[in-house]
């Protein structure tokens, strides 16, 4: 299994250094553009509100084809004031107050696209910096009609502030710049994120809306799209700022909550994406790939703990074969080391920063970081499925200090 | 000896963190990837901003000849308000032209041009970029670098090689022969008349269709909607081809004969058009194809051609 991701990495690697790369939508011009909501969902987001809610006003849109529903979901703190002042000086501000009914992501966006009469949805976490441009590139990906959803690209704002946001930084670099753009180049499966992007309103509709059970929505609706025969396209240029997780253990609580909605949606469909008949064998392949993607750290760790179990009581007689372990070796150091590192050493490249390849080596930290936290989520996810138990869902810390 | 050994252990585990552990401290790639904040998608962005930088520069000092002036590096700004102003010779300052401008036969200009009045620039001319808030006539085997940008219209002769980008908010008449990446006009035209112009879509609803597979339509037909197609697109007829939506192709392009689409062209592969009127007056749209555009005789764009590849008229 761990070498066949790790040929994985190498291949969308090889792909985005030599392969031929798929033009998205953004180029087009034209001047009409399909009506949008734009949905800002927020739980105690005083520090960043203001932020978000300046840029989309400022945002190249033509007027009147767009509204923003800020969605204040059971806020304590000043939220809802901020939301209020705005609403009262900008008519295409709507906000909604959630109180007395679940709370969480998933409903929040059910309440909107009841609300909404607008043929596309844009979603923005609300810590997030939009760009001016950045609502027509992605609203103009569904001119295609084959496309679901679209997903652009996050770049954290505030890289700079320590190892962990540094780390995070090219970590995204990596996930974006070669891993989404090669599932887009190879005809694949890229992710639909639920933050910079956007989705058909009418079609979520008549998918049967967001699922509350779920934490990890944006999955959740890739492969309900790609079941139904829709597609979700990458637009690596709809780029957006992000704030990352500037301590240890918010980005702990937040790859746990990661891993168990993702794992809960790998419980959901890997069998319909193994039987379906509207996947091509590309696509399901690669769909398993990302349906497991959470679930590996686990099975990695139960393999190395595996290992010294067998090894201290002398049964790893797979040690004693040299043909075996030099091709484990050699591929470890050929694609498992290597791949992943030069995934990220590429888009670095590619994002024209290069000194910051200097911290590669300290990705050795995050990566055993991430094993258990991701584990953790895998077994998480485990218990909801026997259980059945209701998911809580927890708001990732904000940092911001001044205003952006 | 342990002790050496184990010291030897620890450096060779920590070797490779050396430079992750310099960049930590030093910081010297640390800030965050820039994304430009202001930026919308303009197809006359060149023209625009040169425009300004220039209006900027000339704010100070407005009598002499030629100023020195900061744009993205110190340039001499020569500035001419005569009536008509006619470049001879090579040019090797940014000129600021307050009436109209003849650049002569085969002159280089090897620096940027902003003329307030008309332009005319005649054959074999090398021109690096042209701003001009008037119209612009390109005579034949001229060749431009970068970009050029109108406030009336563009007239581009035989045979020219038009760089990154031409574009004007009105007409372009394009003769053949021409290379080009980028053009934006409304419209563009390689047609001397405009046909179809009281075109009405009809009040229908709209259905998209996905064809697995090459779509080759061989007679006359109305559709309402965008189309998918993961093969090719062909439109091989005379009779009138109507598509009241955009176009969407994974393979090539082939239009010609009578067609009209109301949205966007948009292919993968490259993109032949023969006959075709894309978009209307009201109507801006895209013809983008990745690798090739050739445009034949009677093509007429309203909005944005673009390709990664080579584009020519033919």
């Amino acid at each position: 299994m761990v070498i066949s991701y790790m040929i994985r990495h190498f291949i969308f690697t090889m792909n985005r250094m030599y392969g031929e790369q798929r033009m998205c939508y953004q180029d087009i011009i034209q001047n009409k553009y399909p009506s949008i909501t734009i949905v800002v969902p927020m739980h105690n987001e005083e520090k960043v509100a203001a932020n978000i809610l300046d840029l989309l006003i400022k945002c190249d849109y033509p007027e009147g084809q767009m509204e923003i529903i800020p969605i204040n979901d059971h806020s304590t703190d000043k939220t809802r004031e901020i939301l209020d002042s705005y609403a009262a000086i900008h008519p295409c501000i709507r906000p909604l107050h959630r109180y007395n009914m679940k709370r969480g992501k998933p409903a929040a966006l059910n309440d909107v696209l009841e609300m909404s009469d607008k043929s596309l949805m844009i979603i923005f976490d609300a810590d997030y910096l939009p760009p001016k441009g950045i609502l027509k590139a992605i609203a103009v990906c569904f001119e295609n009609p084959e496309v679901g959803a679209v997903m652009g690209r996050v770049i954290p704002v505030n890289a700079s502030k320590n190892l962990l946001t540094r780390i995070l930084d090219i970590e995204r670099s990596g996930g974006y710049q070669i891993d989404q753009q090669a599932r887009y180049n190879m005809l694949l499966v890229p992710q639909y994120g639920g933050t910079v992007g956007g989705f058909r309103r009418d079609l979520i509709i008549a998918l049967g809306k967001f699922d509350p059970q779920f934490l990890t929505e944006d999955t959740d609706l890739t492969f309900r799209l790609f079941l139904n025969g829709w597609k979700v396209v990458y637009a690596n240029r709809a780029e957006c700022y992000e704030e990352v997780p500037e301590s240890w253990s918010v980005r702990a609580r937040q790859m746990r909550r990661w891993a168990r909605g993702h794992n809960q949606v790998m419980f959901k469909y890997l069998l319909p994406v193994i039987s379906s008949k509207i996947l091509s064998k590309r696509e399901k392949i690669d769909g398993i790939f990302l349906l497991f993607v959470y679930a590996m750290p686990f099975f990695l760790i139960a393999g190395i703990i595996d290992a010294m179990v067998l090894f201290f009581l002398g049964e790893a007689q797979i040690l004693f074969n040299f043909g075996l372990i030099s091709i484990f070796t050699v591929g470890c150091s050929a694609f498992g080391n290597f791949a992943p590192f030069n995934q990220i050493g590429l888009a670095v490249f590619l994002d024209g920063s290069t000194k910051r390849i200097r911290l590669l080596p300290v990705l050795v930290f995050n990566f055993f970081f991430n094993m258990y936290c991701a584990s953790l989520g895998f077994v998480d996810a485990i218990i909801d499925l026997v259980t059945s138990r209701a998911t809580v869902w927890v708001k990732t810390e904000r940092f911001r200090v001044t205003k952006q | 000896m342990i002790v050496y050994i184990s010291l030897l252990f620890i450096i060779l585990i920590l070797l490779p963190f050396l430079p992750a552990f310099y960049e930590l401290v030093k910081k010297e790639d640390a800030e965050k990837l820039f994304i430009d904040m202001d930026y919308s998608r303009d197809p006359r962005y060149f023209g625009k901003s040169f425009r300004e930088i220039i209006k900027n520069s000339l704010k100070t000092n407005k009598t002499a000849w030629f100023r020195e002036s900061k744009m993205s590096k110190a340039e001499i700004i020569g500035v001419s308000a005569e009536k008509t102003n006619i470049i001879p010779n090579e040019l090797n300052y940014v000129l600021f032209n307050k009436g109209k401008l003849v650049i002569k036969n085969s002159v280089k200009c090897n620096k940027e041009i902003y003329s307030i009045g008309n332009v005319d620039a005649g054959e074999g001319c090398s021109i690096l970029a042209l701003a001009s808030d008037g119209d612009i006539i390109l005579r034949p085997n001229l060749k431009l670098i970068r970009w050029l940008d109108a406030g009336g219209n563009i007239s581009i002769m035989e045979n020219c090689d038009l760089g990154i980008v031409v574009s004007t908010d009105r007409q372009i008449d394009i003769k053949n022969q021409c290379s080009f990446k980028r053009l934006f006009g409304n419209p563009v035209r390689t047609a001397q008349t405009i046909r179809n112009a009281d075109r009405q879509e009809p009040d229908v609803e709209k259905k998209s269709i996905t064809v697995n597979g090459d779509l080759i339509i061989r007679k006359g037909i109305r559709l309402w909607g965008n189309l998918k197609i993961n093969g090719n697109f062909v439109v091989d007829t005379e009779e009138k081809v109507e598509i009241f939506g955009s176009v969407f192709v994974e393979g090539q392009v082939n239009m010609s004969g009578n067609s009209f689409v109301a949205g966007n062209i948009y292919s993968q592969q490259s993109i032949y058009l023969k006959g075709v009127e894309v978009g209307s007056y009201d109507s801006v749209r895209s013809v983008i194809g990745k690798k090739e555009i050739q445009l034949y005789e009677n093509v007429i764009v309203h909005g944005y051609i673009m390709t990664e590849g080579k584009g020519t008229t033919l």
